[in-house]
């Protein structure tokens, strides 16, 4: 199976903002995705984790730098990405299996065959069959959130960007949709970049977790333990206080005046 | 059930309230006044719609109708035509917008009856049959009661609430939506047909209804200006001329219930969206 990596050189983004100037949500920074892993990206609010997934996702452009999916520069989205965004963005028009068939549909793929993929992956993301002639906005928090899953798996991207999809769930569905995440994954795995503000999450699925401050990567931690993981196991507990430590040492800079500075500095 | 039923009949009953008292003091009116028509005899215009009064230029209450719907019809179909594409030009190009947006709000505030003499100007007597019959329009009737004059006044009095509803509903797609689709790999043309119509279309079916009514409204005021000869509102104006005001009666009551046909059918089509929307809130 062919997979793909995302590679960001030099990137940075500046915006201009009303309130603050410019802001640099995302400064001269470089990582490499390995294809057919599972990457997270941690930091606090406004460090820059959106934007990052934007611009891998082909939805804005860098200020600085290129981002390069499998060695291509990316200059618009492509087809073989599946994105999880922030907030709800299920179509409130369309029935369930209508938005998770959407990108069939908008390559042409015959109704009834898309349907029936659309059907096969409802039961990948474990939702009852029945779900599928809802509106979304006829469900709950977590299974609109499945949906957006599935409509993201449906057309078999080999790369997975994901926003903070678990944030909004409760304990139990976000444990239970951790372990069915992580089946899904090794049943075939593809290039994943989940964005998380949770440390456990982070290190519960990742096969590298990435710190991110201030709109730069401030540590980078591997993770070899086998999974399922579990948060009690002793390296795991290790891996957590590090990364902890690793989030604590980095003050939020993000919309500090000094790093603002910085970060205009770089540009001129 | 029974208490559904009585509590319908509640609403039912204080919704007749007024009509009843309009209609008692119609009746104590007609009863002390020579010139208002009786009840009566306004129903029996509304029961037989194909007679040919000889005081009315001899033209029915039917062919009224006929005359005014299918102008109303044809020049609502026009400006839904034009303004939806329009409108959607508007509220996705900045620079359309810039340079529609103040002329629209100049025209908006003159109502569209002032302009028939210019229509009149432009286009003459000329009606479809002319346009496809030549001098033998006259055999085609109905057609040639149309007049282009008629039609720009109806277009443009749609036009507007068409035109503005469908941008304002345009810019109110969320992003989130339109990036959703780019994503799964929609062209241009695809996000136009899949989202942003989808998306706007409760706001462009509010514009549709506005400009059906609208439309409704200005035809009978330009029918009775000078230079039309038919409708429903030409035949108000020859009623009041030849003192028979139960014609004038029966066409008002007919613009009423035309009118709320009118919308209830618009409001029929934009009923499947309201679950979703309702949703949205
Ligand atoms: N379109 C924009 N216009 C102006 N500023 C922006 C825009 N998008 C992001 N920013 C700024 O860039 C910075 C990073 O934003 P971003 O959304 O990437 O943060 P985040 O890490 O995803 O935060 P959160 O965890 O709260 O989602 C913030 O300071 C934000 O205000
Ligand atoms: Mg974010």
């Amino acid at each position: 199976m062919k997979t793909v990596a995302i590679r960001f050189e030099h990137v940075g983004r500046r915006f201009a903002t009303e309130a603050r100037g410019e802001v640099w949500a995302v400064r001269d920074l470089d990582l490499h995705c390995d294809a057919g892993k599972v990457t997270c990206l941690v930091g606090p609010s406004g460090c820059g984790k959106t934007t990052l997934l934007r611009l891998a996702a082909g939805l804005d452009r860098p200020t600085t730098g290129r981002v390069f999916m499998n060695g291509e520069t990316i200059a618009g989205p492509t087809a073989g990405i599946g994105l999880l965004s922030q907030e709800g963005d299920l179509l409130p028009w369309r029935r369930v299996i209508d938005n998770i068939a959407m990108g069939l549909e908008l390559r042409g793929v015959p109704r009834a065959e898309r349907h029936a993929q659309a059907r096969r992956v409802l039961e990948q993301v474990r939702l009852p069959p029945e779900v599928a002639h809802s509106h979304p906005h006829e469900l709950s928090g977590g299974m609109r959130q499945r949906v957006a899953l599935a409509r993201a798996l449906c057309h078999d991207p080999r790369v997975l960007l994901m926003d903070e999809p678990f944030a909004s769930l409760d304990e139990q569905t976000r444990e239970r949709l951790h372990g069915e995440f992580i089946e899904l994954w090794q049943s075939e795995p593809r290039t994943v970049l989940l964005v998380t503000h949770s440390v456990e999450e982070a290190v519960l699925l990742a096969d590298r977790v990435v710190v991110m401050a201030a709109g730069r990567l401030t540590a980078d931690f591997a993770v070899a333990s086998a999974r399922p993981r579990d948060v009690f196991q002793p390296d795991m507990i290790e891996l957590l206080r590090r990364v902890r430590s690793a989030l604590k040492s980095e003050p939020e800079a993000a919309s500090s005046p000094v790093a603002r500075g910085a970060g205009r500095k770089i540009q001129i | 059930m029974t208490a559904r039923l009585t509590s319908w009949l509640r609403k039912a009953a204080r919704g007749a309230l007024l009509p009843l008292a309009v209609l008692d003091l119609w009746w104590l009116a007609a009863r002390h006044s020579v010139v208002i028509p009786s009840i009566a005899s306004v129903m029996d215009v509304l029961a037989h719609p194909f007679c040919e009064p000889p005081a009315l230029d001899s033209t029915s209450l039917a062919s009224g109708v006929a005359v005014s719907l299918l102008r109303v019809v044809l020049g609502f179909g026009l400006a839904a035509a034009s303004g939806i594409p329009i409108g959607l030009l508007i509220g996705r190009c900045r620079a359309v917008n810039e340079m529609l947006s103040p002329s629209i709000a100049a025209l908006m505030v003159i109502s569209p009856v002032a302009w028939l003499p210019v229509t009149i100007l432009v286009f003459g007597l000329s009606s479809p049959a002319a346009a496809c019959f030549g001098d033998n329009a006259w055999q085609h009737g109905l057609l040639d009661q149309l007049r282009f004059a008629v039609l720009a006044v109806i277009w443009m009095s749609a036009f507007f609430p068409v035109a503005l509803n469908t941008a304002a509903g345009v810019r109110g797609v969320r992003e989130a939506h339109v990036e959703a689709a780019r994503v799964l790999g929609a062209s241009p043309g695809q996000l136009i047909r899949k989202i942003i119509l989808p998306g706007a279309a409760p706001s462009i079916l509010t514009g549709l209804r506005l400009g059906a009514g609208v439309a409704w409204r200005v035809i009978i005021a330009a029918e009775i200006f000078p230079g039309t000869r038919s409708g429903l509102g030409y035949m108000i104006v020859t009623a009041q001329e030849q003192g028979r005001y139960e014609y004038a009666f029966a066409a008002i009551v007919i613009i009423g219930v035309i009118g709320l046909a009118l919308d209830g059918l618009l409001r029929a089509a934009a009923w499947p969206l309201g679950r979703w929307q309702a949703a949205q809130r």
